[in-house]
C-alpha cells in the first residue's frame, strides 16, 4: 500500500517533471533520467551517492563533505555543494531537486513556484519507511534496480546482526542531555540490536530532552553516549557531568559515529552490529 | 513593635530559605522516597540516590541560595549607593556585562587555561559594567538616565555575546545564546559550586560591609562626608563587590534577571527603609525567591525544562510595570 502510494507520487512528480521541462516535452519524457540532479539534504545527498553516478549530481548539500554526518564524504570531494539558497541553485538549472521536508523550505516553496521539479523526502522513523524512501528516490532518479538492490542489502546486513539472550536496557544520552525516543532511527536501530531503550518505554517521541536525573534513577545497562563537538560549549557539558562520570565508572558505555545512522540508508545496519558488540559487552559487565 | 518585626525577620526569612532547600532537594524528575534521599545526602555512598542527590539536587540547590543570595544582595546595595530604586544587576546591564564576560572567555577555549578562567571572565565584564554605568548615570542620576544607561549596556553586550556565539565554531553555541541571556540552573555540579562559590561568598562578604556607609548615603553625599565616609573607597568596595559575586553567578548560571529589583523593595517596608538592614534581608530574600522559582521551573515542566530567567521575568517585568505606574501616580 505504502509502496503503492511511493509509486504513484514518483509518476506524478514525473508527469509533472515532463511539464515543466518544455523541451523534454517528447513522447518519452517520463522515462528519461534526470541529468543534473540537486540535493539539498545531507540524507537525500547519501542516496543520491548510493543511486546515481556522480556525473548526473549538479550539487549536493554542504554535509556531504562532512565526515561527522555523511558517511559518503570521501565520494562527494570533487562534486558542488550548496548551502541551500535559491541563488546558488538556479544557475544549475537542475532537472530534479532532491530535499528534507523540514530543510530549506524557503528554497524548495520558491524551486516549485519556479516550476523546477522537487521531490520532497522525509525523515525515515522505522526500516519499512527506510526502504520506502530508498525505493520512491530510486524511481524518481530513473534507477529503481539500485534501489532494489540497496533495500536487499539493507535486509541482508540487518539479518547478520547477532541475537541476544536478553534485551539490555540503553540509555541515549546526547549533547545538551537530548535522548532518542520512538520514532527515532536510533530507536528502530536498538530494537534491532536487541536492546530495550529506556526513552521509548517513558514515552518519549521523536528526539528529546531527558533529565539526567531520570536516566540515573533507571540504572541502564548500556548508555550510548552522543559525539562531543569541536570547539567549547555548554552542550558538552552533558558528558561530564560527575553524576553520569561516577554512574559510569560501573556500567557498559559506547558510541556510534553519527554518519551511520543520521540517515536511512544500508549503514543502519552497521550501526545495529555495533550496538550488538556494545550490548554484548554490557552483558558481559552484569554481575 | 516595628523593632520587633525587625528582629524576628532575619530568622523567619532564614528558616525560609532553609525549608526551601530542602523541599528543593526532594523535587526533581526522578522520584525519590524521603528516607532513601536522607541516607543518599549523608552515606558518602555511590548509590542512585546518592548520585542524584548528591551530584545532581545539591548543586543545584546550593546554586540557587548562592545566586539568589547575591543578586538580591547586590540589588540592595546598588539601589542604596545609587540611591536610586532601579538599580538591579539585570536592569543597569551588570548581568549582561558578566554574561559577555563569560561567553568571551568559554566559547574562545581560555576557559581551559586555569581553573578560575571563566568566573573571571565574567568578573571582568560585571566590573566593566558597573563602572560604565557609574561612569554615564553616576550617583543620584534620575531613575530615567540610570535605567537608559542600563538599557544601553545590556542590549550592547547582548549583541556582542550573540556574535561571539554565532561565530563559535560549535554548532551548539549559537542555541546556548538563550541560557546566558535567561540564565538556568539545569544540569549544573559541584564543579560549578565550586567555581564560582569562593567568589561570591566573598563579593558578599564585601557588600555586607557597606551598610552603615549606604545609611549615611541617605542623608546626602555632603552629609556622608561629614560623617567620616570616604566615597571614592565606598564605591570601589561597591564595584568589587557586585562584580566578585555577580560575576562568578553569572559565570556558572547566566544573567538571571529582576531577582535584585524585586527583593530589596518587597523587603524595604519591612526593615523601616534602613539600607544597612536590607542588605542581610535581601540576600535572604534573594535566596528563597530564586529557590522557589527554580523549583517551579522543574515542577511546571518537568520534560522540557523553563529557563529559570524566563521564570524570574515573568515575575519581574509585571513587578517594573507596576512600579513605573507607582511612580507615574506619585508624579501627578
Amino acid at each position: 500500500m505504502r509502496r503503492l502510494t511511493a509509486f504513484r507520487r514518483s509518476i506524478r512528480v514525473a508527469l509533472w517533471l515532463a511539464g515543466a521541462t518544455l523541451a523534454a516535452a517528447g513522447a518519452g519524457a517520463a522515462a528519461a533520467k534526470p541529468e543534473r540532479i540537486v540535493s539539498l539534504n545531507i540524507c537525500t545527498d547519501q542516496l543520491l551517492l548510493l543511486l546515481v553516478e556522480p556525473e548526473r549530481i549538479a550539487s549536493l548539500s554542504f554535509f556531504a563533505r562532512d565526515p561527522a554526518y555523511s558517511a559518503l564524504a570521501t565520494r562527494a570531494h570533487g562534486l558542488r555543494t550548496n548551502q541551500g539558497s535559491i541563488e546558488e541553485i538556479l544557475p544549475l538549472a537542475p532537472d530534479l531537486v532532491l530535499a528534507g521536508t523540514f530543510t530549506t523550505r524557503a528554497t524548495v516553496i520558491l524551486l516549485r513556484r519556479l516550476g523546477y521539479g522537487v521531490v520532497e523526502v522525509p525523515p525515515e522513523t522505522s526500516f519499512a519507511e527506510v526502504r520506502a524512501n530508498i525505493s520512491r528516490v530510486a524511481g524518481v532518479v530513473g534507477e529503481p534496480a539500485r534501489g532494489d538492490a540497496l533495500i536487499a542489502e539493507l535486509d541482508r546486513a540487518l539479518a547478520q546482526v547477532p541475537l541476544a539472550a536478553r534485551r539490555p536496557l540503553v540509555a541515549f544520552y546526547w549533547a545538551n542531555g537530548f535522548t532518542s525516543g520512538r520514532g527515532t532511527l536510533a530507536n528502530a536501530v536498538a530494537e534491532h540490536a536487541g536492546l530495550a531503550n529506556l526513552a521509548a518505554a517513558r514515552g518519549v517521541r521523536g528526539i528529546a530532552q531527558f533529565p539526567l536525573e531520570q536516566l540515573l534513577a533507571a540504572e541502564p545497562d548500556l548508555v550510548i553516549l552522543g559525539r562531543r563537538h569541536d570547539g567549547a560549549a555548554l552542550a558538552n557539558d552533558t558528558f561530564h557531568h560527575p553524576a553520569l562520570r561516577h554512574f559510569l565508572r560501573t556500567r557498559a558505555a559506547a558510541s556510534v559515529p553519527d554518519s551511520l545512522w543520521v540517515c536511512g540508508t544500508p549503514l543502519l545496519a552497521e550501526a545495529a552490529a555495533r550496538l550488538a558488540v556494545a550490548r554484548d559487552a554490557a552483558l558481559g559487565k552484569q554481575p | 513593635m516595628t523593632s520587633a518585626g525587625s528582629t524576628w525577620l532575619l530568622p523567619s526569612l532564614g528558616l525560609g530559605a532553609v525549608a526551601l532547600a530542602a523541599i528543593s532537594l526532594l523535587v526533581g524528575p526522578a522520584a525519590i522516597p524521603l528516607p532513601a534521599a536522607i541516607a543518599g545526602l549523608f552515606s558518602g555512598g555511590l548509590d542512585t540516590a546518592a548520585l542524584i542527590l548528591r551530584e545532581v539536587r545539591l548543586p543545584r540547590t546550593l546554586l540557587a541560595l548562592a545566586i539568589g543570595g547575591t543578586l538580591g544582595l547586590a540589588g540592595a546595595a546598588l539601589q542604596g549607593f545609587l540611591r536610586n530604586p532601579l538599580a538591579e544587576p539585570g536592569l543597569i546591564g551588570v548581568s549582561a556585562a558578566a554574561s559577555l564576560g563569560a561567553v568571551l572567555v568559554f566559547y574562545s577555549g581560555l576557559a581551559g587555561l586555569f581553573a578560575w578562567a571563566l568566573p573571571a571572565g565574567g568578573m571582568a565584564g560585571a566590573a566593566a559594567a558597573v563602572l560604565a554605568v557609574n561612569a554615564i548615570a553616576g550617583r543620584d542620576a534620575g531613575a530615567m538616565t540610570l535605567v537608559l544607561a542600563g538599557i544601553a549596556v545590556t542590549s550592547f553586550a547582548g549583541a556582542l555575546t550573540a556574535l561571539a556565539l554565532n561565530l563559535a565554531p560549535n554548532p551548539y553555541a549559537a542555541l546556548e545564546i538563550m541560557f546566558w541571556l535567561m540564565g538556568s540552573l539545569a544540569d549544573r555540579s559541584l564543579d560549578h559550586v565550586w567555581l564560582a562559590g569562593p567568589f561570591m561568598l566573598a563579593g558578599g562578604i564585601l557588600l555586607l560591609t557597606l551598610g552603615r556607609a549606604l545609611d549615611a548615603l541617605t542623608l546626602g553625599e555632603d552629609a556622608a562626608r561629614t560623617l567620616g565616609y570616604d566615597l571614592n573607597r565606598v564605591r570601589n568596595r561597591l564595584v568589587a563587590g557586585t562584580a566578585l559575586g555577580v560575576g562568578a553567578a553569572t559565570a556558572v548560571a547566566g544573567a538571571i534577571g529582576f531577582v535584585g529589583l524585586i527583593v530589596p523593595h518587597l523587603l524595604r517596608p519591612l526593615v523601616r527603609q534602613r539600607p544597612s538592614a536590607l542588605l542581610a534581608a535581601s540576600a535572604l530574600g534573594g535566596a528563597i525567591l530564586t529557590l522557589a522559582a527554580d523549583i517551579a521551573v522543574r515542577l511546571l515542566s518537568p520534560e522540557r525544562e523553563l529557563k529559570l530567567g524566563v521564570l524570574t521575568a515573568l515575575i519581574g517585568a509585571p513587578f517594573f510595570f507596576y512600579l513605573v505606574l507607582a511612580w507615574r501616580r506619585r508624579l501627578i
